[in-house]
Protein backbone atom coordinates (compact mmCIF):
# COMPACT_ATOMS: atom_id res chain seq x y z
CA UNK A 1 0.00 0.00 0.00
CA UNK A 2 2.78 2.40 0.97
CA UNK A 3 4.89 2.01 -2.14
CA UNK A 4 1.80 2.50 -4.33
CA UNK A 5 1.01 5.75 -2.53
CA UNK A 6 4.63 6.80 -2.93
CA UNK A 7 4.56 6.07 -6.68
CA UNK A 8 1.32 8.00 -7.07
CA UNK A 9 2.78 10.97 -5.18
CA UNK A 10 5.96 10.93 -7.26
CA UNK A 11 3.98 10.82 -10.54
CA UNK A 12 1.65 13.61 -9.48
CA UNK A 13 4.52 15.82 -8.34
CA UNK A 14 6.53 14.91 -11.45
CA UNK A 15 3.69 15.82 -13.79
CA UNK A 16 2.94 19.02 -11.83
CA UNK A 17 6.62 20.04 -11.96
CA UNK A 18 6.79 19.38 -15.69
CA UNK A 19 3.69 21.51 -16.35
CA UNK A 20 4.95 24.36 -14.18
CA UNK A 21 8.26 24.27 -16.07
CA UNK A 22 6.45 24.37 -19.45
CA UNK A 23 4.33 27.29 -18.29
CA UNK A 24 7.39 29.13 -17.09
CA UNK A 25 9.09 28.42 -20.41
CA UNK A 26 6.09 29.64 -22.41
CA UNK A 27 5.86 32.89 -20.38
CA UNK A 28 9.49 33.79 -20.23
CA UNK A 29 11.44 31.83 -22.86
CA UNK A 30 9.28 31.40 -25.95
CA UNK A 31 7.59 34.80 -25.55
CA UNK A 32 10.76 36.62 -26.66
CA UNK A 33 10.69 34.94 -30.07
CA UNK A 34 6.98 34.52 -30.85
CA UNK A 35 4.54 36.16 -28.39
CA UNK A 36 1.35 34.98 -30.15
CA UNK A 37 2.36 31.32 -30.16
CA UNK A 38 3.51 31.62 -26.58
CA UNK A 39 0.22 32.98 -25.33
CA UNK A 40 -1.77 30.23 -27.10
CA UNK A 41 0.66 27.63 -25.79
CA UNK A 42 0.40 28.97 -22.26
CA UNK A 43 -3.42 28.95 -22.22
CA UNK A 44 -3.48 25.38 -23.53
CA UNK A 45 -0.93 24.32 -20.93
CA UNK A 46 -3.04 25.96 -18.26
CA UNK A 47 -6.10 23.99 -19.41
CA UNK A 48 -4.07 20.80 -19.43
CA UNK A 49 -2.74 21.56 -15.93
CA UNK A 50 -6.22 22.22 -14.66
CA UNK A 51 -7.54 18.94 -16.10
CA UNK A 52 -4.57 17.07 -14.62
CA UNK A 53 -5.10 18.75 -11.25
CA UNK A 54 -8.76 17.85 -11.21
CA UNK A 55 -8.03 14.26 -12.14
CA UNK A 56 -5.36 14.03 -9.45
CA UNK A 57 -7.72 15.54 -6.93
CA UNK A 58 -10.41 13.05 -7.85
CA UNK A 59 -7.97 10.19 -7.50
CA UNK A 60 -6.68 11.50 -4.18
CA UNK A 61 -10.19 11.89 -2.83
CA UNK A 62 -11.05 8.39 -3.95
CA UNK A 63 -7.83 7.05 -2.43
CA UNK A 64 -8.32 8.81 0.89
CA UNK A 65 -11.95 7.78 1.02
CA UNK A 66 -11.05 4.10 0.37
CA UNK A 67 -8.32 4.17 3.00
CA UNK A 68 -10.64 5.70 5.55
CA UNK A 69 -13.40 3.24 4.72
CA UNK A 70 -11.01 0.27 5.09
CA UNK A 71 -9.81 1.54 8.44
CA UNK A 72 -13.34 1.89 9.69
CA UNK A 73 -14.16 -1.66 8.55
CA UNK A 74 -11.00 -2.97 10.15
CA UNK A 75 -11.86 -1.21 13.36
CA UNK A 76 -15.38 -2.58 13.28
CA UNK A 77 -14.05 -6.08 12.57
CA UNK A 78 -11.47 -5.86 15.33
CA UNK A 79 -14.17 -4.75 17.72
CA UNK A 80 -16.42 -7.62 16.72
CA UNK A 81 -13.53 -10.07 16.94
CA UNK A 82 -12.50 -8.97 20.39
CA UNK A 83 -16.10 -9.25 21.47
CA UNK A 84 -16.22 -12.77 20.07
CA UNK A 85 -12.96 -13.68 21.75
CA UNK A 86 -14.18 -12.40 25.05
CA UNK A 87 -17.36 -14.34 24.52
CA UNK A 88 -15.55 -17.54 23.53
CA UNK A 89 -13.22 -17.21 26.52
CA UNK A 90 -16.27 -16.93 28.72
CA UNK A 91 -17.88 -19.82 26.87
CA UNK A 92 -14.73 -21.88 27.27
CA UNK A 93 -14.56 -21.09 30.96
CA UNK A 94 -18.17 -22.17 31.38
CA UNK A 95 -17.59 -25.27 29.30
CA UNK A 96 -14.60 -26.14 31.49
CA UNK A 97 -16.45 -25.44 34.71
CA UNK A 98 -19.77 -27.03 33.83
CA UNK A 99 -18.52 -30.07 31.89
CA UNK A 100 -19.73 -33.31 33.45
CA UNK A 101 -16.23 -34.68 32.85
CA UNK A 102 -13.80 -33.95 35.68
CA UNK A 103 -10.97 -31.67 34.51
CA UNK A 104 -8.04 -30.39 36.54
CA UNK A 105 -5.06 -28.27 35.68
CA UNK A 106 -1.98 -29.66 37.36
CA UNK A 107 1.59 -28.47 37.57
CA UNK A 108 4.52 -30.56 36.45
CA UNK A 109 5.03 -31.62 40.04
CA UNK A 110 1.43 -32.85 40.17
CA UNK A 111 -0.03 -30.03 42.29
CA UNK A 112 -3.69 -29.33 41.61
CA UNK A 113 -4.23 -25.81 40.26
CA UNK A 114 -7.68 -25.57 38.85
CA UNK A 115 -10.26 -28.26 39.44
CA UNK A 116 -13.62 -27.92 37.65
CA UNK A 117 -16.94 -28.64 39.34
CA UNK A 118 -17.15 -32.25 38.19
CA UNK A 119 -13.72 -32.98 39.65
CA UNK A 120 -14.75 -31.41 42.96
CA UNK A 121 -17.68 -33.84 43.00
CA UNK A 122 -15.40 -36.76 42.09
CA UNK A 123 -12.98 -35.98 44.91
CA UNK A 124 -15.70 -34.89 47.34
CA UNK A 125 -13.76 -31.76 48.33
CA UNK A 126 -14.25 -28.03 47.77
CA UNK A 127 -11.86 -25.94 45.75
CA UNK A 128 -10.00 -24.59 48.80
CA UNK A 129 -9.15 -28.04 50.03
CA UNK A 130 -8.20 -29.37 46.66
CA UNK A 131 -5.98 -26.51 45.48
CA UNK A 132 -2.28 -27.19 45.85
CA UNK A 133 -2.77 -30.83 46.84
CA UNK A 134 -0.81 -33.62 45.20
CA UNK A 135 -3.04 -34.89 42.41
CA UNK A 136 -1.50 -38.35 42.45
CA UNK A 137 -2.21 -38.83 46.15
CA UNK A 138 -5.88 -39.30 45.21
CA UNK A 139 -5.10 -42.02 42.69
CA UNK A 140 -4.17 -45.63 43.09
CA UNK A 141 -3.71 -48.66 40.89
CA UNK A 142 -4.39 -51.88 42.82
CA UNK A 143 -1.47 -54.33 42.85
CA UNK A 144 0.53 -52.02 40.60
CA UNK A 145 1.77 -49.11 42.68
CA UNK A 146 4.88 -49.02 40.51
CA UNK A 147 2.70 -48.08 37.58
CA UNK A 148 1.36 -45.06 39.48
CA UNK A 149 4.90 -43.83 40.13
CA UNK A 150 5.50 -44.23 36.42
CA UNK A 151 2.43 -42.12 35.57
CA UNK A 152 3.65 -39.40 37.94
CA UNK A 153 7.04 -39.50 36.31
CA UNK A 154 5.44 -39.20 32.86
CA UNK A 155 3.42 -36.19 33.98
CA UNK A 156 6.55 -34.56 35.40
CA UNK A 157 8.32 -35.00 32.07
CA UNK A 158 5.28 -33.69 30.15
CA UNK A 159 4.74 -37.02 28.41
CA UNK A 160 1.08 -37.38 27.44
CA UNK A 161 -0.89 -40.01 29.34
CA UNK A 162 -3.70 -41.64 27.41
CA UNK A 163 -6.66 -43.33 29.13
CA UNK A 164 -5.04 -45.29 31.93
CA UNK A 165 -7.33 -47.03 34.40
CA UNK A 166 -6.94 -45.65 37.92
CA UNK A 167 -8.90 -45.74 41.16
CA UNK A 168 -9.87 -42.30 42.47
CA UNK A 169 -10.34 -41.94 46.21
CA UNK A 170 -13.30 -39.81 47.32
CA UNK A 171 -13.03 -37.80 50.54
CA UNK A 172 -15.37 -40.31 52.21
CA UNK A 173 -12.97 -43.14 51.39
CA UNK A 174 -15.00 -44.64 48.55
CA UNK A 175 -13.08 -45.46 45.41
CA UNK A 176 -14.17 -45.19 41.81
CA UNK A 177 -12.58 -46.38 38.60
CA UNK A 178 -11.70 -43.69 36.07
CA UNK A 179 -9.74 -43.33 32.87
CA UNK A 180 -6.91 -40.87 33.40
CA UNK A 181 -5.48 -38.77 30.58
CA UNK A 182 -3.00 -35.94 30.97
CA UNK A 183 -2.22 -33.64 28.10
CA UNK A 184 0.28 -30.80 28.33
CA UNK A 185 -1.33 -27.41 27.83
CA UNK A 186 0.73 -24.97 25.83
CA UNK A 187 0.66 -21.91 27.99
CA UNK A 188 0.61 -18.59 26.15
CA UNK A 189 2.83 -17.09 28.79
CA UNK A 190 6.40 -17.96 28.02
CA UNK A 191 7.46 -16.32 31.28
CA UNK A 192 5.54 -18.95 33.24
CA UNK A 193 8.06 -21.16 34.91
CA UNK A 194 5.70 -24.05 35.39
CA UNK A 195 3.94 -25.73 32.54
CA UNK A 196 0.52 -27.07 33.31
CA UNK A 197 -1.12 -30.29 32.29
CA UNK A 198 -4.81 -30.81 31.68
CA UNK A 199 -5.86 -33.93 33.57
CA UNK A 200 -9.09 -35.63 32.58
CA UNK A 201 -10.76 -38.35 34.61
CA UNK A 202 -13.57 -40.19 32.86
CA UNK A 203 -15.69 -42.15 35.31
CA UNK A 204 -15.92 -45.79 34.22
CA UNK A 205 -16.94 -47.19 37.57
CA UNK A 206 -20.33 -48.55 36.51
CA UNK A 207 -18.77 -50.22 33.52
CA UNK A 208 -16.03 -51.84 35.62
CA UNK A 209 -18.57 -52.93 38.20
CA UNK A 210 -20.73 -54.58 35.52
CA UNK A 211 -17.68 -56.30 34.09
CA UNK A 212 -16.72 -57.58 37.53
CA UNK A 213 -20.22 -58.87 38.25
CA UNK A 214 -20.35 -60.56 34.88
CA UNK A 215 -17.01 -62.29 35.26
CA UNK A 216 -17.66 -63.27 38.86
CA UNK A 217 -20.97 -64.75 37.87
CA UNK A 218 -19.27 -66.63 35.08
CA UNK A 219 -16.63 -67.93 37.45
CA UNK A 220 -19.15 -68.96 40.12
CA UNK A 221 -21.46 -70.57 37.59
CA UNK A 222 -18.59 -72.48 36.04
CA UNK A 223 -17.50 -73.67 39.45
CA UNK A 224 -20.99 -74.86 40.29
CA UNK A 225 -21.16 -76.62 36.94
CA UNK A 226 -17.91 -78.45 37.53
CA UNK A 227 -19.08 -80.29 40.65
CA UNK A 228 -21.79 -82.37 38.94
CA UNK A 229 -19.59 -82.85 35.88
CA UNK A 230 -16.81 -84.27 38.02
CA UNK A 231 -19.29 -86.62 39.68
CA UNK A 232 -20.65 -87.79 36.32
CA UNK A 233 -17.11 -88.41 35.13
CA UNK A 234 -16.27 -90.43 38.23
CA UNK A 235 -19.38 -92.55 38.27
CA UNK A 236 -19.40 -93.38 34.57
CA UNK A 237 -15.70 -94.14 34.70
CA UNK A 238 -16.23 -96.32 37.77
CA UNK A 239 -18.95 -98.30 36.00
CA UNK A 240 -16.80 -98.75 32.92
CA UNK A 241 -13.69 -99.75 34.84
CA UNK A 242 -15.08 -101.77 37.74
CA UNK A 243 -18.57 -102.97 36.85
CA UNK A 244 -18.21 -104.10 33.23
CA UNK A 245 -19.00 -107.68 34.21
CA UNK A 246 -22.55 -106.75 35.15
CA UNK A 247 -23.17 -104.55 32.07
CA UNK A 248 -24.47 -105.55 28.65
CA UNK A 249 -22.47 -104.28 25.62
CA UNK A 250 -25.16 -101.79 24.64
CA UNK A 251 -25.03 -100.18 28.09
CA UNK A 252 -21.26 -100.01 27.91
CA UNK A 253 -21.43 -98.27 24.51
CA UNK A 254 -23.91 -95.70 25.83
CA UNK A 255 -21.81 -95.15 28.93
CA UNK A 256 -18.78 -94.50 26.69
CA UNK A 257 -20.77 -91.91 24.75
CA UNK A 258 -21.96 -90.32 27.96
CA UNK A 259 -18.38 -90.14 29.16
CA UNK A 260 -17.22 -88.43 25.95
CA UNK A 261 -20.05 -85.90 25.97
CA UNK A 262 -19.34 -85.19 29.61
CA UNK A 263 -15.68 -84.57 28.76
CA UNK A 264 -16.80 -82.10 26.05
CA UNK A 265 -18.88 -80.31 28.66
CA UNK A 266 -15.89 -80.18 31.03
CA UNK A 267 -13.85 -78.62 28.20
CA UNK A 268 -16.47 -75.94 27.64
CA UNK A 269 -16.63 -75.11 31.33
CA UNK A 270 -12.83 -74.97 31.53
CA UNK A 271 -12.75 -72.64 28.55
CA UNK A 272 -15.35 -70.36 30.13
CA UNK A 273 -13.41 -70.35 33.37
CA UNK A 274 -10.14 -69.55 31.66
CA UNK A 275 -11.86 -66.78 29.77
CA UNK A 276 -13.30 -65.26 32.92
CA UNK A 277 -9.88 -65.44 34.52
CA UNK A 278 -8.26 -63.69 31.55
CA UNK A 279 -10.91 -60.98 31.70
CA UNK A 280 -10.64 -60.51 35.44
CA UNK A 281 -6.89 -60.15 34.97
CA UNK A 282 -6.39 -63.10 37.26
CA UNK A 283 -4.06 -64.95 34.93
CA UNK A 284 -0.68 -64.88 36.59
CA UNK A 285 2.27 -66.00 34.55
CA UNK A 286 4.26 -68.48 36.62
CA UNK A 287 7.45 -69.46 34.88
CA UNK A 288 9.11 -72.76 35.55
CA UNK A 289 11.53 -74.98 33.70
CA UNK A 290 9.42 -76.55 30.96
CA UNK A 291 10.31 -79.27 28.51
CA UNK A 292 8.60 -77.93 25.39
CA UNK A 293 9.05 -81.12 23.41
CA UNK A 294 7.34 -83.15 26.14
CA UNK A 295 4.58 -80.55 26.44
CA UNK A 296 3.90 -80.54 22.68
CA UNK A 297 4.03 -84.34 22.56
CA UNK A 298 1.46 -84.69 25.32
CA UNK A 299 -0.91 -82.22 23.62
CA UNK A 300 -0.49 -84.18 20.36
CA UNK A 301 -1.33 -87.40 22.20
CA UNK A 302 -4.58 -85.89 23.43
CA UNK A 303 -5.46 -85.05 19.84
CA UNK A 304 -4.42 -88.37 18.32
CA UNK A 305 -7.92 -89.89 18.39
CA UNK A 306 -9.60 -86.85 16.86
CA UNK A 307 -6.97 -86.75 14.10
CA UNK A 308 -7.29 -90.49 13.46
CA UNK A 309 -11.06 -90.19 13.09
CA UNK A 310 -10.50 -87.77 10.20
CA UNK A 311 -7.40 -89.54 8.80
CA UNK A 312 -5.37 -86.42 9.40
CA UNK A 313 -1.63 -86.94 9.74
CA UNK A 314 0.00 -85.09 12.63
CA UNK A 315 3.62 -84.32 11.85
CA UNK A 316 5.69 -82.97 14.72
CA UNK A 317 9.13 -81.49 14.19
CA UNK A 318 10.25 -80.65 17.69
CA UNK A 319 13.73 -79.17 17.86
CA UNK A 320 13.80 -77.50 21.23
CA UNK A 321 16.28 -79.40 23.33
CA UNK A 322 16.36 -78.91 27.07
CA UNK A 323 14.01 -76.82 29.13
CA UNK A 324 12.72 -73.27 28.75
CA UNK A 325 11.55 -70.91 31.50
CA UNK A 326 7.90 -70.42 30.68
CA UNK A 327 4.41 -71.01 32.04
CA UNK A 328 3.63 -74.59 31.05
CA UNK A 329 -0.07 -74.39 31.98
CA UNK A 330 -0.76 -71.34 29.87
CA UNK A 331 1.34 -72.56 26.96
CA UNK A 332 -0.55 -75.86 27.05
CA UNK A 333 -3.86 -74.02 26.64
CA UNK A 334 -2.41 -72.12 23.66
CA UNK A 335 -1.11 -75.28 21.99
CA UNK A 336 -4.34 -77.16 22.67
CA UNK A 337 -6.35 -74.40 21.02
CA UNK A 338 -4.14 -74.00 17.97
CA UNK A 339 -3.81 -77.75 17.35
CA UNK A 340 -7.50 -78.48 18.01
CA UNK A 341 -8.44 -75.75 15.52
CA UNK A 342 -5.96 -77.12 12.99
CA UNK A 343 -7.47 -80.61 13.22
CA UNK A 344 -11.05 -79.34 13.39
CA UNK A 345 -10.82 -77.11 10.34
CA UNK A 346 -8.84 -79.44 8.11
CA UNK A 347 -10.89 -81.73 5.85
CA UNK A 348 -10.48 -85.49 6.09
CA UNK A 349 -7.18 -86.84 4.86
CA UNK A 350 -5.32 -83.53 5.38
CA UNK A 351 -2.16 -82.79 7.37
CA UNK A 352 -1.24 -80.80 10.46
CA UNK A 353 2.36 -79.87 11.21
CA UNK A 354 3.80 -78.52 14.42
CA UNK A 355 7.30 -77.13 14.39
CA UNK A 356 9.21 -76.11 17.50
CA UNK A 357 12.45 -74.22 17.14
CA UNK A 358 14.54 -72.41 19.64
CA UNK A 359 17.11 -69.66 19.26
CA UNK A 360 19.07 -67.86 21.92
CA UNK A 361 16.41 -65.19 22.26
CA UNK A 362 13.12 -66.89 21.58
CA UNK A 363 11.10 -70.01 21.13
CA UNK A 364 9.11 -70.28 17.94
CA UNK A 365 6.08 -72.52 17.62
CA UNK A 366 4.51 -73.00 14.23
CA UNK A 367 1.21 -74.82 13.71
CA UNK A 368 0.45 -75.36 10.02
CA UNK A 369 -2.53 -77.10 8.48
CA UNK A 370 -3.88 -77.88 5.04
CA UNK A 371 -7.34 -76.78 6.12
CA UNK A 372 -10.06 -74.46 4.91
CA UNK A 373 -8.09 -71.30 5.68
CA UNK A 374 -9.40 -67.93 6.80
CA UNK A 375 -11.16 -65.71 4.22
CA UNK A 376 -8.99 -62.61 3.58
CA UNK A 377 -11.76 -60.14 4.47
CA UNK A 378 -12.22 -61.81 7.87
CA UNK A 379 -8.57 -62.10 8.82
CA UNK A 380 -8.57 -58.83 10.76
CA UNK A 381 -11.22 -60.06 13.18
CA UNK A 382 -10.03 -63.56 13.82
CA UNK A 383 -8.63 -62.76 17.28
CA UNK A 384 -11.79 -60.96 18.46
CA UNK A 385 -13.86 -62.50 21.20
CA UNK A 386 -16.74 -64.72 20.06
CA UNK A 387 -15.80 -64.22 16.40
CA UNK A 388 -15.85 -67.24 14.13
CA UNK A 389 -14.90 -67.15 10.47
CA UNK A 390 -17.86 -67.77 8.15
CA UNK A 391 -16.31 -70.87 6.56
CA UNK A 392 -15.49 -72.26 10.02
CA UNK A 393 -19.15 -71.87 11.03
CA UNK A 394 -20.24 -73.66 7.87
CA UNK A 395 -17.91 -76.55 8.46
CA UNK A 396 -18.46 -77.00 12.19
CA UNK A 397 -21.53 -75.75 14.02
CA UNK A 398 -19.95 -76.31 17.41
CA UNK A 399 -17.42 -73.74 18.52
CA UNK A 400 -17.51 -70.69 20.73
CA UNK A 401 -15.14 -68.17 19.16
CA UNK A 402 -13.12 -67.95 22.34
CA UNK A 403 -10.05 -70.05 21.53
CA UNK A 404 -8.00 -67.61 19.46
CA UNK A 405 -9.09 -64.63 21.54
CA UNK A 406 -7.74 -66.41 24.59
CA UNK A 407 -4.57 -67.58 22.82
CA UNK A 408 -3.73 -63.98 22.00
CA UNK A 409 -4.44 -62.81 25.55
CA UNK A 410 -2.32 -65.61 27.04
CA UNK A 411 0.58 -65.27 24.60
CA UNK A 412 0.70 -61.52 25.12
CA UNK A 413 0.49 -62.09 28.86
CA UNK A 414 3.68 -64.11 28.48
CA UNK A 415 5.30 -61.21 26.52
CA UNK A 416 5.12 -63.25 23.33
CA UNK A 417 3.59 -62.65 19.92
CA UNK A 418 1.05 -64.53 17.86
CA UNK A 419 0.41 -64.09 14.16
CA UNK A 420 -0.85 -66.09 11.21
CA UNK A 421 -0.81 -66.46 7.48
CA UNK A 422 -3.68 -68.03 5.67
CA UNK A 423 -4.85 -68.75 2.17
CA UNK A 424 -8.55 -69.53 2.01
CA UNK A 425 -9.02 -73.05 0.79
CA UNK A 426 -5.44 -74.21 1.19
CA UNK A 427 -4.42 -73.77 4.82
CA UNK A 428 -3.35 -71.66 7.74
CA UNK A 429 -0.10 -71.25 9.67
CA UNK A 430 -0.09 -69.82 13.17
CA UNK A 431 3.21 -68.65 14.61
CA UNK A 432 3.77 -68.08 18.32
CA UNK A 433 7.03 -66.64 19.59
CA UNK A 434 7.95 -66.49 23.24
CA UNK A 435 10.98 -64.79 24.77
CA UNK A 436 13.40 -67.14 26.48
CA UNK B 1 -0.24 -100.49 50.13
CA UNK B 2 -0.61 -103.17 52.79
CA UNK B 3 -1.03 -101.71 56.24
CA UNK B 4 -1.25 -98.10 55.01
CA UNK B 5 -3.98 -95.97 56.55
CA UNK B 6 -5.83 -93.58 54.25
CA UNK B 7 -8.29 -90.94 55.48
CA UNK B 8 -10.91 -89.77 52.99
CA UNK B 9 -12.88 -86.63 53.95
CA UNK B 10 -15.73 -85.73 51.60
CA UNK B 11 -19.42 -85.00 52.02
CA UNK B 12 -20.13 -86.78 48.73
CA UNK B 13 -20.78 -90.32 49.98
CA UNK B 14 -20.72 -91.92 46.53
CA UNK B 15 -17.26 -90.50 45.90
CA UNK B 16 -15.86 -91.64 49.24
CA UNK B 17 -17.47 -95.07 48.95
CA UNK B 18 -16.17 -95.74 45.44
CA UNK B 19 -12.69 -94.38 46.12
CA UNK B 20 -12.45 -96.37 49.33
CA UNK B 21 -13.56 -99.51 47.50
CA UNK B 22 -10.81 -99.03 44.88
CA UNK B 23 -8.20 -98.39 47.56
CA UNK B 24 -9.33 -101.29 49.75
CA UNK B 25 -8.97 -103.56 46.72
CA UNK B 26 -5.35 -102.46 46.69
CA UNK B 27 -5.01 -103.54 50.30
CA UNK B 28 -5.13 -100.23 52.12
CA UNK B 29 -6.94 -99.50 55.35
CA UNK B 30 -9.45 -96.73 54.54
CA UNK B 31 -11.30 -94.48 56.98
CA UNK B 32 -14.05 -92.09 55.83
CA UNK B 33 -15.37 -88.84 57.34
CA UNK B 34 -18.06 -86.64 55.81
CA UNK B 35 -17.26 -83.13 57.04
CA UNK B 36 -14.22 -80.98 57.80
CA UNK B 37 -14.64 -80.81 61.58
CA UNK B 38 -14.91 -84.55 62.18
CA UNK B 39 -12.28 -85.11 59.49
CA UNK B 40 -9.87 -82.93 61.47
CA UNK B 41 -10.54 -84.79 64.73
CA UNK B 42 -10.11 -88.15 63.02
CA UNK B 43 -6.92 -87.02 61.29
CA UNK B 44 -5.43 -85.91 64.61
CA UNK B 45 -6.29 -89.14 66.45
CA UNK B 46 -5.61 -91.52 63.59
CA UNK B 47 -2.36 -90.05 62.19
CA UNK B 48 -3.02 -91.51 58.71
CA UNK B 49 -0.35 -92.06 56.06
CA UNK B 50 -2.23 -89.84 53.63
CA UNK B 51 -5.38 -87.70 53.63
CA UNK B 52 -7.68 -87.18 50.64
CA UNK B 53 -9.87 -84.16 51.32
CA UNK B 54 -12.50 -82.18 49.44
CA UNK B 55 -12.54 -78.37 49.66
CA UNK B 56 -16.28 -77.64 49.76
CA UNK B 57 -17.73 -79.36 52.83
CA UNK B 58 -20.23 -78.57 55.58
CA UNK B 59 -19.10 -77.42 59.05
CA UNK B 60 -15.50 -76.82 58.02
CA UNK B 61 -13.96 -76.37 54.58
CA UNK B 62 -11.14 -78.60 53.38
CA UNK B 63 -8.77 -75.65 53.27
CA UNK B 64 -9.48 -74.71 56.90
CA UNK B 65 -9.22 -78.34 57.98
CA UNK B 66 -5.88 -78.58 56.21
CA UNK B 67 -4.58 -75.40 57.82
CA UNK B 68 -5.56 -76.60 61.28
CA UNK B 69 -4.19 -80.07 60.65
CA UNK B 70 -0.86 -78.60 59.51
CA UNK B 71 -0.71 -76.64 62.76
CA UNK B 72 -0.66 -79.87 64.82
CA UNK B 73 2.41 -82.04 65.46
CA UNK B 74 0.79 -85.05 63.80
CA UNK B 75 -0.21 -83.12 60.69
CA UNK B 76 3.10 -81.45 59.78
CA UNK B 77 4.33 -83.91 57.20
CA UNK B 78 1.35 -86.05 56.28
CA UNK B 79 0.78 -85.88 52.51
CA UNK B 80 -2.60 -84.41 51.60
CA UNK B 81 -4.46 -84.52 48.30
CA UNK B 82 -6.83 -81.55 48.17
CA UNK B 83 -9.69 -82.02 45.71
CA UNK B 84 -11.36 -78.93 44.34
CA UNK B 85 -13.61 -77.48 41.69
CA UNK B 86 -12.29 -74.01 42.38
CA UNK B 87 -10.52 -72.06 39.74
CA UNK B 88 -8.11 -70.69 42.34
CA UNK B 89 -6.38 -74.09 42.46
CA UNK B 90 -3.05 -72.45 41.74
CA UNK B 91 -3.24 -69.90 44.52
CA UNK B 92 -4.19 -72.55 47.05
CA UNK B 93 -1.28 -74.68 46.00
CA UNK B 94 0.95 -71.69 46.50
CA UNK B 95 -0.28 -71.00 50.00
CA UNK B 96 0.68 -74.47 51.10
CA UNK B 97 3.96 -74.57 49.21
CA UNK B 98 6.72 -76.46 50.97
CA UNK B 99 4.36 -78.86 52.70
CA UNK B 100 3.29 -82.16 51.12
CA UNK B 101 -0.05 -80.92 49.78
CA UNK B 102 -1.14 -81.51 46.23
CA UNK B 103 -4.16 -79.74 44.74
CA UNK B 104 -6.15 -81.76 42.21
CA UNK B 105 -8.79 -80.21 39.98
CA UNK B 106 -11.63 -82.73 40.20
CA UNK B 107 -12.63 -82.67 36.55
CA UNK B 108 -9.07 -83.50 35.47
CA UNK B 109 -9.05 -86.85 37.28
CA UNK B 110 -11.00 -90.11 37.28
CA UNK B 111 -11.36 -92.04 40.54
CA UNK B 112 -8.85 -94.62 39.34
CA UNK B 113 -6.37 -91.88 38.57
CA UNK B 114 -6.89 -90.37 42.02
CA UNK B 115 -6.34 -93.82 43.57
CA UNK B 116 -3.14 -94.20 41.51
CA UNK B 117 -2.03 -90.76 42.69
CA UNK B 118 -2.58 -91.89 46.30
CA UNK B 119 -0.48 -95.00 45.68
CA UNK B 120 2.28 -93.00 43.96
CA UNK B 121 2.36 -90.43 46.77
CA UNK B 122 2.61 -93.14 49.40
CA UNK B 123 5.38 -94.85 47.45
CA UNK B 124 7.39 -91.63 47.12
Amino acid sequence: MNWKAFLAAVSIFGLGGFLVYQYYASRYLIVRHDPTYASTYASELLTLALVAAFTALAFCTLFIYTALATRATARRMAFALSKDLALSREEFRRFYEMSPVPYLLITKGGKIKRPNKASLRLFGLDEEHLMGQDFFSFLSIPEQEGKKAMLKEMAARSVAIDQKEVLVTHANGAQRWALLSIEELLSGHAWMQEHVGLATLVDIHEQKELERIKTEFLSLASHQLRSPLANMKWYIDFLLEHRTASLVPETIEYLRRMYRRNEDMIDIVNTLLNLSRVEMGRIKVEKNATDLTALATSVLEELATAAQDKQITLTPSLQAEGTVETDAKLLRIVLQNLLTNAVRYTPNGGSVFITLTRSRREVRIEVRDTGIGIPPEEQGRIFSKLYRASNAKNMEANGNGIGLYMCKALVEGMQGTISFESVAGSGTTFVVTLPV
Amino acid sequence: MQGKTILIVDDDTVFSDILSEILREKGANVVIEHDGASGLERAKSLAPDIVVVDVMMPRMSGVEMLERFRATDVGKCVPVLLLTNMNEADTMAKRTEGDPTEVLLKTDWTLDQIAERVVATLAA
